[in-house]
């Protein structure tokens, strides 16, 4: 017997007349998928022009081509090394302190920089007017302020400005600097700019300052290696001297695994687009699939062998999901133009308007093929359609899909597309596998709610309800339900938009707690030890809570258990970070620990003669890092004096606190004649107080910055409402894609329902009881959906606060109500409109 | 043409197993035309499902043109039924997204007959629908979608035509009118006609009546006609 070969021919055309009258249905059905894959073009396409970006802009990041920093002013040893390096260089100093405009009497904690010269090298100083970026070089009277402080507190360019002794005029506004984030540069305090032959007529530098000392090298013929090799000769020297360089590269790479952090997250947030959009393709395609199933019937009776009547379905789908790459990769490259703007507060560098093909192409190529995966699953329903249906549908049995191989040769296909797809986002396999376990997990549970509502809704039916009531609650059991499509589409979107959510809210909260709670929110730190009793009286007229006055003493690490830090550093079988070994400690001491110090080992120990070893208190993970315990010794350098330590405790500490928080602390009786100063920790009740008592402990004493919580929580809450904008701009891809797949989801089983709307209508119900029917259903729908969304959210956010951020977990009440209401609201309002 | 050698079938329902036809003994001859007649639930559409290849026998062997069908594969049952067979439902069953036309062509499309366009012109006029053959199914009645199907049966010269109640849903005179078409056809293209029917009006119009009762034959007889 002959066999006809597959008419590609046919098929095509086959395929092209009976999509008639489904065309719209089927690109309806490929909208959730394009918005997925409009998501993943621009991310992809941003993700390579970033990479572009970095890599040519590489010397701007840090300005110049290497950086010397030393937590101390460059001693005469120190600018004879520096001396000696290669290229031109510029010196800086960096600290903050407060200002104050005379003119409003205004005061702020400020990130004050003194330059000696041109700087960075490589990049520029944007400012208004643009010659003011350099003025204050030329004019030590003048200085620059960031543009936000300007307008925070109404200061004109002209106007003068305090800075500890010193009156400045205020030369322009500063925009931005090459290489710096808008965000997070100006996140403690604004960025001032002077010169640095004016910085000793501020008189705020004194011993123990917290300031750092920079010097800037261009050395224009050098390479990432003759660099390399500048660091490895001088290694040692630099340990000696307590400096530390940095060079371009390495701020590169720095900068590189941050920005890879935000693009993998929003890259996750395209993820879970595309997913949501398959999901939707798979609910619309199946729904498809069960109104051909007369066709694929009829043309298997003709003659159709069964792979060829799938083929033609296969290519119309196939062309479908390939319009629908295309309308999405063309939305991708238009909405690429914005994600620079999206993200300008976060990027350090100048993104161009290219775009990339190549990454327009395999994200192309990703979607294709997800959609692809996604839509078989219901399509190869159409292959088991056997001819006899179309003469007796009631005579043909029920097959098991989870039975056939085939389903699960496609099911095993569909999970290693996502893995695939996971891996190319997250860069790895252990994450890839989290990633696609937690889909499949949160896939398992919304499925399994769903059936169990099924099982419910079957159940629970009762004679004594209302006929609209009865019908709407059978209509989430019967056949041709959208009970699954909806519990998946729904409550994946509420996951999602609530994990992000409550995430957000809580860690909102955690530093907005201690303003609430009767916590100090103001610090004054560098008081000087005499100026402590006038300080503390001066706080004392006023209505303040005077809470802790903490001496603090600066020291180095020089030996643990008498082994030098440098030999700690080299020890190729220890791991200790870089800052654990040689970062300036900033110890107090005490007669007692405080109530709030939590000893996890040990106890409070004051020395008994001054001839043994000081015994000390230490934090729990400095100990961790040292791989130290009780009994271990440590010795400090404090200004050439060797104290040797033992440690008697281990504290657990609560950096989160608004409070002096120390990684060692001494006992009394040994510290007290060391250099010194201090930190007046207060609560004032009102910001206006807060302010007034900034003026005028200012006023009189320059050099004392204070720490006013309300602002670090208002800089905190705006990065986090910029971060939030961004996060909520990746959410708006899920939630456009759920509204869309339950748009197309209820278009598409329209059908099923005309047909039993009409025979309704036939049998005497009228329109208000139909639309009562229906808004029974979809309200139960809606609101299942999104309380297993939430449920999952919950623990999600849960998760995130104890293992991630390591913060209690407080839900926030807000989302947990608005975002379910919205959603069932959306999912009542789109099945009204699209079943009217 | 074709025969049916001790057929039974059985489906599974639950735990049980309900038989829909046994102890078939049947002989249809080349270009003879056979109804099939019984009471609702007494196996006809399963006993013409298993003639025309769409369904296999629990017991028993289909042979058409001397080949069994048991052993064939799908595909190969596939082929039998686009060269050789003809279909006309009572539910007519066209394919709303295709033109009358496109329809009709299907069949010969899929034999790769290069003449296929041209067979379907030459049909449709021959069914009165040489006008309508660009509307779709849903812009044509039940007498002239019926009309389209009978067309689309014919158009690859079947050996044999499948008709379940072919005027099953249509009123006495279109039924008529279909009837005379049907039959005129079949004596034009010398085909075998199998006819599942109620429809008294047809079976006078027949070779031999086969009568089913409760899945088995009770009788069979000639009724003169040529």
């Amino acid at each position: 017997m002959k066999h006809a070969p597959m008419q590609r021919g046919w098929l095509v055309r086959m395929a092209w007349r009976d999509s008639r009258g489904s065309r719209t249905h089927l690109l309806l059905s490929m909208a959730a998928l394009a918005v997925g894959i409009a998501a993943l073009v621009a991310l992809r396409s941003f993700g390579e022009r970033l990479d572009d970006a970095i890599d040519q802009q590489t010397l701007t990041l840090l300005g110049a081509d290497y950086s010397i920093r030393s937590l101390h002013p460059f001693s005469p040893a120190v600018e004879a090394f520096l001396e000696a390096l290669p290229g031109d260089s510029v010196r800086e100093t960096r600290f903050y302190s407060m200002i104050q405009f005379p003119r409003t009497g205004d005061t702020r904690l400020s990130h004050i920089r003194a330059l000696d010269g041109s700087y960075p090298f490589y990049g520029e100083i944007r400012a208004d007017p643009p010659e003011a970026a350099h003025l204050f070089l030329s004019d030590p009277q003048r200085v620059l302020i960031e543009e936000t402080l300007m307008l925070q507190f109404g200061v004109e360019i002209g106007d003068p400005v305090q800075i500890g002794q010193q009156t400045f005029t205020v030369a322009g506004r500063l925009l931005n600097v090459s290489g710096e984030t808008p965000a997070t540069a100006s996140f403690i305090g604004p960025r001032v700019y002077l010169s640095m032959t004016a910085l000793p007529q501020t008189e705020l530098l004194r011993e123990g300052s917290l300031a750092r000392f920079f010097a800037h090298f261009r050395w224009p013929d050098a390479s990432a290696r003759s660099i390399a090799e500048l660091r490895q000769q001088h290694q040692t020297q630099m340990a000696e001297l307590r400096l530390e360089m940095e060079t371009a590269e390495e701020r590169k790479a720095l900068l590189g695994n941050a920005l890879d952090n935000v693009y993998h997250y929003l890259n996750l947030g395209a993820m879970v687009a595309l997913l949501l959009g398959g999901i939707g393709c798979a609910a619309s395609i199946q729904l498809y699939a069960r109104k051909k199933r007369n066709c694929v019937a009829v043309l298997r009776c003709l003659g159709t062998p069964a792979r060829q009547a799938f083929s033609i379905y296969l290519t119309q789908v196939g062309v479908a999901a390939l319009m629908g790459t295309l309308i999405g990769a063309g939305l991708g490259v238009a909405l690429q133009w914005a994600i620079p703007w999206i993200l300008a507060d976060f990027l350090p560098v100048d993104i161009d308007s290219r775009w990339s093909p190549a990454a327009v192409g395999v994200s192309m190529l990703m979607g294709f093929g997800l959609s692809m995966a996604f839509t078989l699953l219901p399509l190869l329903s159409l292959r088991d359609i056997p001819p006899l249906s179309a003469v007796r549908d009631d005579l043909v049995p029920a097959r098991h899909a989870a039975r056939d191989p085939r389903y699960v040769v496609v099911l095993f296909f569909l999970v290693a597309a996502l893995f695939g797809f996971a891996t190319m986002h997250t860069e790895r396999a252990t994450h890839a596998l989290l990633v696609t376990g937690a889909f499949m997990l949160v896939f398992a549970l919304l499925t399994a709610v769903a059936r169990a509502l099924m099982a419910l809704a079957r159940w629970m039916l009762r004679r004594g309800w209302s006929f609209a009531w009865r019908q709407g609650i059978a209509n989430i059991h019967r056949p041709h339900n959208q009970t699954n499509v909806l519990l998946l589409s729904l409550g994946l979107g509420t996951f999602l938009l609530c994990t992000l959510a409550l995430t957000q809210q809580n860690l909102l909260r955690q530093f907005t707690a201690p303003a609430d709670e009767g916590q100090p929110n103001l610090i004054l730190f560098d008081v000087q030890p005499e100026q402590v009793p006038s300080v503390t009286e001066q706080l004392a007229g006023k209505n303040v809570d005077l809470v802790e006055t903490t001496p603090i003493v600066t020291m180095r690490l020089t030996a643990v258990n008498g082994v030098r830090v440098g030999a700690l550093r080299d020890d190729p079988n220890r791991d200790i970070p870089h800052w654990v070994l040689f970062r300036e400690y900033r110890t107090t001491y005490r007669d007692e620990l405080l109530d709030r110090d939590r000893l996890v080992q040990g106890r409070w120990k004051s020395p008994s003669s001054l001839t043994e070893l000081i015994p000390i208190s230490i934090e729990e993970a400095l100990a961790g890092y040292l791989s130290i315990g009780l009994g271990d010794r440590l010795t400090f350098d404090l200004q050439g004096v060797q104290l040797h330590t033992v440690v008697r405790s281990i504290r657990r500490v609560d950096w989160r606190e608004m409070r002096t928080n120390f990684f060692v602390i001494f006992p009394a009786g040994v510290l007290e004649d060391a250099p010194q100063y201090f930190a007046i920790v207060t609560r004032t009740p009102t910001a206006a107080e807060a302010a007034r008592i900034q003026q005028t402990i200012i006023a009189t004493y320059p050099n004392i910055s204070a720490f006013d919580l309300r602002m670090i929580v208002e800089s905190i809450d705006e990065i986090l409402s910029k971060a939030a904008f961004v996060i909520r701009f990746m959410a708006m891809f899920s939630v456009l894609t759920g509204l869309l797949v339950l748009g197309s989801t209820v278009a598409t089983s329209r059908y099923d329902r005309l047909e039993e709307t009409r025979l309704m209508r036939v049998l005497g119900a009228r329109r208000a009881q139909l639309n009562r029917i229906m808004s029974a259903e979809y309200v139960v729908l809606g609101l299942i959906a999104t309380l297993a969304g939430l449920s999952l959210a919950l623990i999600a956010s849960w998760s995130m606060a104890h293992h991630l951020f390591q913060m209690p977990f407080r839900p926030a009440l807000a989302p947990m109500l608005l975002i379910p209401a919205a959603i069932t609201a959306a999912t009542l309002l789109v099945g009204r409109l699209l079943t009217r | 043409m074709l025969k049916l050698e001790n057929i039974q079938k059985t489906f599974p329902s639950g735990s049980r197993t309900i038989t829909v036809l046994s102890d078939i003994d049947l002989l249809i001859r080349a270009r003879s035309t056979v109804a099939i007649i019984g009471p609702s639930g007494s196996g006809k559409t399963t006993l013409l499902g298993l003639c025309a290849g769409l369904d296999r026998p629990t017991a028993g062997r289909v042979l058409f043109n001397d080949i069994d069908l048991g052993p064939l594969t799908e595909d190969q049952l596939a082929d039998i039924r686009r060269d050789q067979t003809g279909f006309v439902f009572q539910t007519f069953r066209l394919l709303p997204s295709l033109t009358a036309k496109e329809n009709v062509m299907i069949p010969a499309e899929l034999k790769g007959d290069p003449q296929a366009a041209a067979r379907a012109d030459e049909l449709l006029d021959q069914v009165g629908l040489s006008e309508r053959r660009t509307h779709y199914p849903r812009q044509l009645s039940g007498g002239e979608q019926q009309r389209v199907a009978l067309a689309r049966a014919f158009i690859n010269q079947p050996k044999i035509i499948f008709a379940d109640e072919p005027t099953g849903n249509l009123d006495d005179e279109t039924g008529q009118h279909i009837l005379d078409l049907l039959f005129g056809l079949n004596r034009d293209q010398g085909t075998t006609l199998m006819v599942v029917t109620h429809d008294h009006a047809l079976t006078e119009r027949v070779q031999s009546i086969v009568t089913l009762k409760s899945g088995r034959i009770v009788a069979t007889r000639a009724t003169g006609h040529r």
